[in-house]
């Protein structure tokens, strides 16, 4: 039976709570909103970058096309890898919950078909989840700071490359939570190697445009597009991550201030409902106790 | 004439979109000019000054790195750091 001083004490400590998940909520808005400009200027580049290489391609003589490298669906694939994007901070819902979880089985299914599956994790959640599951990550990445250096990304992108054309995977897929709004994130899984064009806007134009010139060449311009490309892929994924990120804990503290208010309001009631329970008590103790005395 | 359309973006964000008459850049191999009706080009970016003119008023901006693409009177630059 809980006495008046536990359910006291029980609302200060609710209310203690409410607080921190109040500033929590603050703090991830205000972060938000940054990493939700930061999201929006980058994506023009990385839409651009897109349109560009279609483009590129698109007028490109046939024979030319082929010979691109990264291009190249290759026949057998031996090994496919994973980059998954998580968040190295809890208390944020079922961000990094739903994400795992679906990767995991797709990372099942994949392995039925192809013999090794490799994954490089962001974010000690990520990592925290597949080494409860006995499978530590190939590679782990933790700290990734918030406005994502182009340089890193493009380093990263570099050594995908060699890694792809050495063979050490045939195949690479990007998994992060794509922010659709502050509300809401999307699981999105893309392969990023081999390079997969979007259909070039020109397309079905009519009128004839031919192949471009390239300055220097085109084997030099390529290969300084190409990784430029990818790591502005890899680039807005973790932008989208984080921003995701902070949206999701937004909406998981919301979620928590608004109980801690239902919690602390049935246990004022249940106090006061007791309080006036130990009054009615005493005031018949009282009332007998005068009775017995006449 | 013929305006052309020309995007100035970096990776941080978007800089230019305008309608302009003619544009200079900092090719890799030398400075060079667009016209409405140029040929698809696609050029590596040096450094210099990028000058676009607007009828008769001209704008110019600071470009280091990148990239730029001509295609069907659309011009876009990707530049890697642009200063006023």
């Amino acid at each position: 039976m809980a006495t008046l001083k536990t359910i006291r004490k029980r609302i200060g400590s609710v209310k203690n709570t409410q607080k921190i998940t109040k500033a929590m909520k603050m703090v991830s808005a205000a972060k938000l909103r940054r990493a939700q400009t930061r999201l929006i200027n980058a994506r023009p580049y990385s839409n651009k970058m897109q349109e560009i290489l279609s483009n590129l391609f698109y007028l490109m003589p046939e024979e030319e096309k082929n010979k691109h490298p990264l291009l190249q669906n290759r026949n057998e694939i031996k090994t496919a890898e994973f980059l998954i994007i998580t968040s190295d901070r809890g208390l944020c819902g079922g961000f990094n919950g739903n994400l795992l979880r679906r990767i995991d089985s797709v990372l099942k299914e994949k392995s039925l078909v192809v013999p090794e599956v490799k994954i490089t994790v962001s974010g000690r959640r990520g990592r925290d989840y597949f080494r409860a599951r006995k499978k530590e990550p190939d590679q782990f990445i933790t700290g990734m700071p918030e406005d994502v250096p182009f340089e890193k990304t493009l380093e990263m992108a570099n050594d995908l490359i060699k890694g792809y054309i050495e063979g050490r995977f045939d195949e690479f897929y990007l998994v992060y939570n794509y922010f659709r709004s502050a509300i809401s994130q999307e699981i999105r899984i893309e392969r990023i190697l081999p390079f997969e064009l979007q259909p070039s806007a020109l397309e079905g134009s009519n009128t004839y445009l031919p192949t471009h010139i390239y300055e220097p060449t085109r084997t030099e311009v390529l290969n300084d597009l190409i990784p430029r490309a990818l790591a502005m892929m890899i680039r807005r994924a973790f932008l989208e991550s984080i921003a995701g990120e902070y949206g999701a804990r937004m909406v998981a503290m919301d979620n928590a201030t608004s109980n801690s208010s239902d919690m602390i309001y049935d246990l004022t009631l249940q106090m006061n409902r007791l309080r006036q329970a130990v009054i009615t008590t005493e005031l018949m103790d009282i009332v007998n106790g005068a009775e017995a005395l006449k | 004439m013929a305006k052309m359309h020309l995007e100035i973006v970096t990776p941080e964000k978007p800089i230019v979109t305008a309608e302009i008459d003619e544009l200079v850049a900092p090719g890799a191999l030398g400075e060079f000019g667009v016209l409405p009706g140029h040929t698809t080009l696609f050029t590596a970016l040096g450094s210099g000054r990028l000058v676009y003119t607007q009828g008769n008023q001209s704008k110019s901006l600071e470009v280091s790195g990148g990239f730029a693409e001509v295609c069907d009177n659309r011009i876009t630059v990707m530049a890697d750091t642009v200063k006023e």
